[in-house]
């Protein structure tokens, strides 16, 4: 059966290869990761803002008007004239959708590429990249999310060198796999890697 | 909240590791981040984790959880006539969810009660129940301000983690 069974890490061996080199000079073989660790691995912060831009953990979202407005364009023939949005009526957003717009990521937007975060060019992207929202309802976990995946990976990259794709599987362009959807966005297979043994 | 100096991570990204130690070969990451996740979760929300990572089997309340929210999902797309799906297994879900999280929100407003008649504040294992219930005085809306809480912290972030590695 031909459907992909790993993730974006083991699927991109070069940037496990990069990423684990900058956990194995920060960390080294310590076990207890504090926040002055995860500071100093800047690579491992783009690969995660890299999974939140192609699979934002809640793929669209809902709010209210609480008074009548207008959104700027979509309306009209071409697309170029202001919507009218009644008060109460309910507005859903894609931040999937947005965050692979060739318009705000360029040619290779659909490519998992954490080097695109490197180079500061995305620094003024603002709300184009939305996985926690953003304003005064900015999601209150999102420092603590970053903080637990982070210690998550880089523990696991740290304990399993020998971490692979498994054998026999076919890679895909993200957002051509399998995915479910409930109110999280989760990949339909699971996350299979080969482990091999630890040190 | 608690987590600040990162400490409460320790134990449970710990059980994660020795848990995947003890497999070879092929894994599937998913259930395990679901797992690491609702640990952290519920040691920072109700002050004490559910340590489904070392249970493993007799989680039943995780089980309950994720019946529960993936019923929820679909309902929400019903929008107005949520209420035309609701099978038996969902409101039992939600039924022992509830009784689970208020045990809780019992110990921490016992634990409330008690630090004011000794005038100082006992521990702050339960701050976060405590802190709500100061807030909201009403065991109920913390109760489901807790679930709300959790289904935040542990869904999004395991999905976050399936999809990296």
């Amino acid at each position: 059966m031909l459907t992909l069974e790993s993730r974006l890490l083991v699927q991109h061996p070069d940037v496990l290869d990069k990423l684990r080199k900058e956990i194995t000079k920060v960390l080294g073989e310590e076990k207890n990761v504090a926040r002055a660790h995860i500071k100093a691995m800047p690579y491992l912060d783009c690969v995660l803002k890299e999974v939140l831009r192609l699979y934002p953990p809640v793929p669209a979202n809902l709010r209210f008007a609480t008074k009548t407005t207008t959104m700027p364009r979509g309306g009209g023939a071409d697309g170029r004239s202001p919507v009218l949005i009644r008060k109460g009526w309910g507005i859903t957003y894609a931040p999937y959708l947005m965050h692979r717009r060739k318009e705000l990521y360029g040619d290779d937007a659909s490519i998992f590429r954490p080097e695109r975060w490197e180079d500061g060019k995305l620094r003024s992207i603002g709300w184009g990249w939305l996985p926690f929202n953003d304003g005064p309802r900015v999601c209150l976990g999102k420092d603590m999310a970053l903080m637990e995946a982070s210690i998550g990976i880089a523990r696991i990259v740290q304990a399993f060198p020998g971490i692979s794709r498994p054998p026999g599987i076919v890679l895909d362009e993200p957002g051509t796999e399998m995915q479910a959807l409930t109110l999280v966005l989760a990949p339909a297979d699971g996350c299979k890697v080969h482990l091999r043994q630890y040190i | 909240m608690q987590y600040q100096d990162l400490t409460v991570f320790q134990e449970h990204v710990d059980n994660l590791i020795n848990t995947l130690k003890l497999s070879s070969g092929t894994v599937d990451m998913q259930p395990l981040f679901f797992r690491y996740t609702l640990d952290t979760t519920t040691a920072l929300i109700f002050g004490q984790s559910v340590n489904s990572l070392v249970n493993e089997g007799q989680d039943s309340f995780s089980v309950d959880f994720s019946e529960a929210a993936d019923i929820t999902a679909y309902r929400g797309r019903l929008g107005d006539l949520y209420w035309a799906y609701t099978p038996a297994r969902f409101s039992q879900a939600c039924k022992s969810i509830k009784i689970y999280v208020d045990g809780y929100v019992q110990n921490a407003l016992k634990s409330l009660d008690l630090s004011k008649e000794s005038s100082e504040d006992s521990s702050d294992q339960f701050l976060f129940i405590k802190e709500l219930q100061k807030e909201l005085r009403d065991p109920i809306l913390v109760r489901d301000q807790l679930v709300n809480c959790l289904l935040a912290g542990r869904d999004t972030t395991a999905c976050l983690m399936s999809w990296t590695l």
